[in-house]
């Protein structure tokens, strides 16, 4: 047993060019995992207001990171052992038995087990903190000063990981006892094919990913965005899939196939080896590739989403405190019922003493209309398209008396407000509007303020101010008539005002019926401003954190991934550089062609997925929109900045790992 | 003046921790005349390999001079080295050292590319050699398709294409199956009546029997040398047999 546990700690530090790497990826998945188990778990986000989101946010971020770590350790533990068959021969010919190997290489997981879950949790506690503190701030909340021990979470951790090592053990195992000593020895140096590129498949490729890009370009519908960039999605794996692979092979074929060109000495070499090496490792380009397109996705619509919040907020709130009221028509027309409504809500508002301040008090008409050729028609059928346009109508009573000032309208007259500027309704003022069945309105002004509570969307909305909305009611239906009612309150009295129907139950009388028996007030919306700030905080933000924690972890996979290619790489590359310095490549041509193949190899999956990136931001964009999200320049600024920061890693471990490929290649 | 000339030429490897050293060569002196065919024979251990890669400006001697054509190899900078190997020496080893990655025809251009040759050029060249050395049919093919014996006729016609000074092989029938030993030696004798100067190591009596002049090699020091004269190969096999036989029992040879 002494002797198996020897042999498993000089197997390990034999192969610390590979288990170094290994360990570092399973103890920083522990400790990720760690961390958003014990956030999850801490009582700190269960007390918090709006702290729900995040905290399903979280526990939905652990299970992800479960089973990416699974598949990812997997992957790079079998890099590993693929490495040392021809260890395992070794001990095999000297008369060492498969089950013996079995006990050494159970020993070596269990180390790397025991190791990656006291560095992980260890790392973890750390850290957790950290990225308390850290998911805290991007929630705007303020932080507390107790370290996290989640002893749950150490033992869901353990309990996990403990699994995963179970399995990869497992998959070892039967590697090993499947193969006889001769093929485990000399399973590295097997006789390779040259590789046939199916040109099929790489013209499939091309044409894949033009489709795909072309939907992301064209598609117009935000709802239907959202099922298209699945497909795009799809499209964009598959066609990555293929160029990589047999689109890379088909290149070099061409190349090679112009004589001039391959039969240079730069070109040579890199060609030639580049066909093999596409095909094993186009692959796993194609992984990195796509998991770096993960990273430039998520961080860019995550940290815009989160970035938008306090814009997102002020455009859905016109006031701190926000009521909606539905009304029967007849109440609709009823100035006093208005004003009488109102001032029931000041009343309650003041009885709490949070200080109302800057009223509005605005009754609408909301009409949703498609384009003909004489202006504007009535439609019913309401799709978040881009070819529908909205209007919504306040009377100028109203308007002067929320927003003291002193219109005065004649029929016919209407000033505007763009609410939403999508596709223009009018082109400035003195345009005539003609919208059926509601009739002609001259723009004779525009103001500088219009509160459309509620009528938030993606489609082009114009607010119009009209002498009277009452006659209009009735001419059109399909829509609920609303009056709204918005306060500010008292600096530090945002959240005292809480919101129900019981806040406005001494002021108004929710039974009142007409002679017909419906009820004159049908319904009731309302908002605070400061509470649904920090529900966005807590949902965008949280939803940030997860994108920055996975993102770390998707990028530290996709560069673990090249460094083994890298590494494995150069230890095939050494007889053959070999070869060549004694046909008479000098070391400088030697060190010339490597680096181009490297850079090569490094540049192309985050060149190939900053073009993903590119071509899907106006699909993002789309889908942002459909959550109120209008914030081009700050979308183009975060993708760009997410794209620096990903080349930014990318190039620090491009540095290290070409250093230790020319250490392998000049041995 | 002799085409290579060797000149008390010592290699002393001294172990990782400058401990012990380790005499590989103690003082070898020799010459090869343009168009010998010279067989360098000795035991596990002589210094033969030594010897080679120093003739290869693989390895720096550590005393003495290796002078080809009257340049003296230890003079040459790094960055010249390559080019010089590439330009002078043609290399044919035991285990053929053929590119995985290139086909047969890619393998042979691969000392002419480096040398930054155009393709036409190469073409031109590549054909007769691969007619005499009977691999014009496999040029496209890729060295895991073919037999041993054609990988190191391959190997020795990307020695060749380009015309080196001296053709360098180190044990080249070492992996070979009888037969294609057979083959490659007479095509080796073939080459050298074109006039191709060739020096070999080897451990095969086989392979030294064709050769035109044997050198020994004992505990780092020329031991004796056999001229074929006008002896047959199964001569010339003979004498070598012998001259082992005395090199094994510790003696001393008379001639």
């Amino acid at each position: 047993m002494k002797l198996y546990a020897r042999l498993a700690f000089v197997g390990i530090r034999n192969n610390k060019q590979f288990y170094v790497p290994f360990f570092f990826t399973s103890v920083g998945m522990t400790a990720v995992f760690y961390i958003m188990s014990a956030l999850a778990d801490s009582l700190l986000l269960k007390n918090m207001y709006g702290g729900r989101t995040a905290l399903s946010l979280l526990q939905f971020g652990t299970g992800v990171m479960a089973v990416f770590s699974l598949i990812f350790l997997y992957y790079t533990h079998s890099f590993l052992t693929r490495r040392r068959q021809r260890e395992f021969g070794l001990y095999n010919i000297l008369g060492m038995e498969k089950r013996h190997i079995a006990v050494i290489m159970s020993i070596e997981t269990f180390i790397t087990y025991a190791v990656s879950l006291v560095l992980g949790v260890g790392a973890g506690m750390i850290f957790a903190k950290l990225a308390e503190t850290l998911m805290l701030g991007i929630m705007n909340l303020s932080v507390g000063y107790e370290i996290i021990v989640s002893w749950r979470s150490v033992a869901l951790a353990s309990l996990v990981f403990g699994f995963i090592f179970a399995l990869i053990l497992a998959a070892t195992l039967v590697r090993v006892g499947r193969s006889d000593p001769l093929t485990l020895f000399r399973s590295e140096s097997k006789g390779e094919k040259p590789p046939h590129a199916n040109p099929v498949l790489g013209v499939a490729g091309l044409l894949l990913l033009a489709g795909a890009y072309y939907i992301a370009v064209t598609v117009e519908n935000p709802i239907k965005a959202m099922f298209f960039f699945f497909i795009a999605v799809l499209m964009v794996i598959f066609a990555t899939y293929f160029l990589f692979i047999f689109g890379s092979v088909l290149l070099c074929r061409i190349l090679k196939r112009r004589k001039n060109y391959y039969y240079k000495e730069n070109h040579f070499i890199s060609v030639s080896s580049m066909t093999f090496r596409m095909k094993r490792n186009g692959a796993g380009l194609a992984s990195i590739c796509i998991l770096l397109t993960m990273v430039l996705v998520t961080i860019t619509s995550t940290l815009s989403l989160y970035s938008n919040v306090e814009d997102m907020v002020e455009r859905e709130h016109p006031r701190e405190v926000n009521v909606s009221f539905y009304l029967n028509l007849e109440m609709m027309r009823d100035d006093m019922f208005a004003s009488d409504l109102k001032n029931g809500v000041i009343k309650a508002a003041n009885k709490i003493g949070c200080g109302p301040r800057n009223i509005i008090g605005l009754r609408y008409l909301w009409i949703n209309t498609e384009k003909t050729e004489r202006g504007f028609c009535h439609t019913n059928f309401y799709i978040e398209m881009q070819d529908t346009y909205e209007f919504i109508f306040t009377s100028v009573s109203d308007y002067n008396e929320s927003y003291g000032t002193d219109y005065e309208l004649a029929p016919g007259e209407a000033l505007a407000f763009r609410i939403n500027d999508g596709k223009k309704t009018y082109g400035g003022v003195g345009d005539t509007v003609y919208i059926d069945p509601l009739g002609t309105y001259k723009i004779v002004g525009e103001v500088e303020e219009f509160a459309a509570y509620g009528y938030d969307s993606t489609n082009s909305v114009t607010g119009l101010v009209v002498d009277d909305i009452g006659p209009l009611f009735g001419k059109v239906d399909g829509h609920e008539p609303t009056l709204y009612i918005g306060f500010d309150v008292a600096p530090g009295k945002e959240k005292s005002f809480d919101l129900s129907w019981f806040s406005f139950d001494e002021y108004i009388d929710w039974t009142a019926e007409d002679e017909n028996g419906s009820l004159l007030i049908s319904g009731l919306n309302w908002s605070s401003k400061t509470a649904d700030r920090e529900d966005y905080m807590s949902m965008y933000g949280g939803l940030y954190f997860i994108g920055i924690m996975l993102s770390g972890v998707f990028t530290l996979a996709a560069v673990l991934i090249i460094y083994y290619k890298q590494i494995t790489e150069g230890y095939e590359d050494n007889a053959r550089f070999d070869i060549m310095r004694k046909v008479g490549l000098t070391k400088k041509q030697i060190k010339r062609s490597v680096s181009s193949q490297m850079r090569t190899v490094f540049i192309m999956p985050i060149a190939m997925a900053a073009l993903h990136l590119a071509f899907a931001m106006p699909i993002l964009r789309r889908m942002l929109m459909a959550i109120y999200f209008r914030n081009d320049a700050l979308l183009y600024t975060v993708a760009a900045f997410s794209v620096a920061v990903c080349a930014a890693v990318y190039l620090i471990v491009y540095k290290l790992t070409a250093s230790s490929y020319y250490r392998i290649v000049r041995e | 003046m002799s085409m290579l000339e060797v000149r008390h030429l010592q290699k002393t490897y001294t172990t990782r921790f400058g401990g012990s050293k380790v005499e590989a060569l103690r003082d070898v002196n020799f010459s090869v005349e343009r168009g010998e065919y010279v067989a360098i024979m000795g035991e596990s251990g002589s210094g033969k390999t030594t010897l080679l890669n120093i003739l290869a400006a693989l390895d720096k001697p550590t005393g003495g001079t290796v002078t080809l054509n009257g340049r003296v190899l230890s003079t040459l900078r790094e960055s010249e080295l390559a080019a010089f190997r590439r330009d002078n020496l043609g290399f044919v080893f035991q285990e053929f050292n053929l590119l995985d990655t290139f086909s047969i025809e890619d393998n042979i251009y691969l000392p002419l590319v480096l040398s930054g040759k155009r393709y036409g050029e190469m073409h031109e060249r590549l054909l007769p050699i691969a007619k005499r050395l009977r691999i014009d049919d496999i040029l496209k093919k890729y060295p895991y398709e073919i037999s041993g014996g054609q990988k190191q006729r391959a190997a020795t016609a990307r020695a060749l294409i380009t015309e080196p000074q001296i053709l360098l092989a180190d044990e080249p029938t070492g992996a070979l199956d009888s037969h294609s030993t057979d083959e490659l030696l007479s095509m080796f004798t073939d080459v050298n009546e074109t006039g191709q100067t060739i020096l070999m190591v080897t451990h095969s009596v086989k392979a030294a029997s064709r050769a035109g002049r044997v050198l020994f090699i004992r505990d780092g020091e020329v031991f004796h040398q056999i001229y074929r004269g006008d002896s047959t190969s199964e001569e010339l096999y003979a004498k070598i047999s012998d001259t082992l036989t005395i090199l094994a029992g510790g003696g001393e040879v008379a001639e």
